[in-house]
């Protein structure tokens, strides 16, 4: 019966701290790219 | 310790194909912007030759994940959860049903049909699966056809059936809707979804809108939290059936994720009247690979 509820509780457990952490990716892509062009050393066009 | 290593090496290859029939299903899914459970169910039984309750059980908890993301990503306010709440009591008993239903069939095991020993819980999810699919599949052929031709089809089919008690909720273009309505509404979504282990987004969107009478983006809103709800309560129902083997379902995850990432970079170059047209066709296209698949297990 303990094993069954565990087995239960994993199977709650492992799809959704999945997702959680496919979405923690994502945002934390998403917050790199659009710090990228501010963080990005901007170089003057002209070289003497 | 050994013999259980050398168990899991044998399945790899076995996984592997999981992986990739998650990752086709994802594709598709991110194309169309779907959950796919009801492609992942056919494919996994027809194709992988996977039993048909773990199949069930698989799809049904594999759709967690993407669930959580959508509904993370969504950032859904407490105040867009009442109506789906509302629904979960129908939905929880609606839930339990199919799974029982699944289960009385598994243990009815086999039986004869035209001279061939067929299984029952076969028979019972894939001639639901059928005709559920060539139905939604006609519908939306139709409904992309009057988009295209301008007409207009009626909302709300059944939002007019006065029985109370009532509530208001402001996502319906009638204010007033009986709960009794959104709970039976909340019933037949639960049943499949706990006898056919999708995650009943097929269903709930186009019962949303043209049963209920919804607002379009408003049903996208409240089908993400029914959808979540239905797949928590399916995972528990399978869970306690023994019907979900998590390395499948891990699989399952892994491709989905890659997958969908590649289809919705696909699926934002196609027209929305495009996709609706092309998703009609997918619909039908599954409904007679499993009207093929019921052939072949009657027939042949």
């Amino acid at each position: 019966m303990l094993g069954k509820f565990f087995f239960t509780l994993a199977c709650l457990i492992l799809p959704i701290l999945w997702g959680v952490a496919v979405n923690w990716m994502f945002n934390f892509w998403h917050s790199r790219a659009t710090e990228k062009p501010e963080s990005e050393p901007i170089f003057p066009d002209y070289q003497i | 310790m050994d013999f259980a290593l050398a168990e899991r090496l044998d399945e790899l290859p076995s996984l592997l194909g999981v992986v990739l029939a998650g990752g086709c299903v994802g594709f598709l899914s991110g194309v169309f912007g779907i959950g796919g459970g009801f492609l992942l169910v056919p494919v996994l039984h027809i194709v992988l030759n996977v039993e048909m309750n773990l199949a069930v059980g698989a799809g049904a908890c594999q759709v967690l994940g993407p669930a959580t993301t959508s509904l993370l990503a969504r950032r859904i306010t407490c105040r867009q959860t009442r109506l789906p709440l509302t629904i979960a009591g129908g939905l929880l008993i609606g839930v339990f049903s199919g799974t029982h239903v699944l289960e009385l069939a598994k243990q009815q095991q086999s039986f004869s049909l035209a001279g061939k020993t067929v299984k029952m819980a076969d028979i019972v999810v894939l001639t639901t699966y059928f005709v559920l699919l060539l139905g939604v599949g006609l519908f939306a052929l139709w409904e992309a056809r009057g988009t295209r031709t301008g007409q207009r089809v009626f909302r709300g089919w059944i939002a007019g059936w006065y029985i109370p008690p009532y509530a208001n909720f402001e996502e319906f273009d009638q204010l007033r809707v009986s709960i009794v309505t959104l709970c039976w509404f909340g019933l037949a979504v639960g049943f499949l979804a706990g006898l056919l282990g999708m995650s009943g987004g097929l269903i709930v969107i186009p019962g949303l809108i043209y049963l209920l009478g919804m607002k379009t983006h408003q049903a996208v809103f409240c089908s993400l939290v029914i959808i979540w709800i239905v797949a928590f309560q399916t995972t528990i129902a399978h869970a306690l059936n023994n019907n979900i083997d998590l390395p499948c379902v891990m699989a399952l995850l892994l491709g989905g994720t890659v997958g969908a990432r590649f289809g919705s970079e696909v699926g934002v170059r196609l027209g929305g009247r495009q996709l609706r047209w092309n998703f009609g066709w997918l619909l039908l296209g599954t409904a007679f690979l499993i009207g093929g698949r019921l052939i072949w297990l009657v027939a042949i």
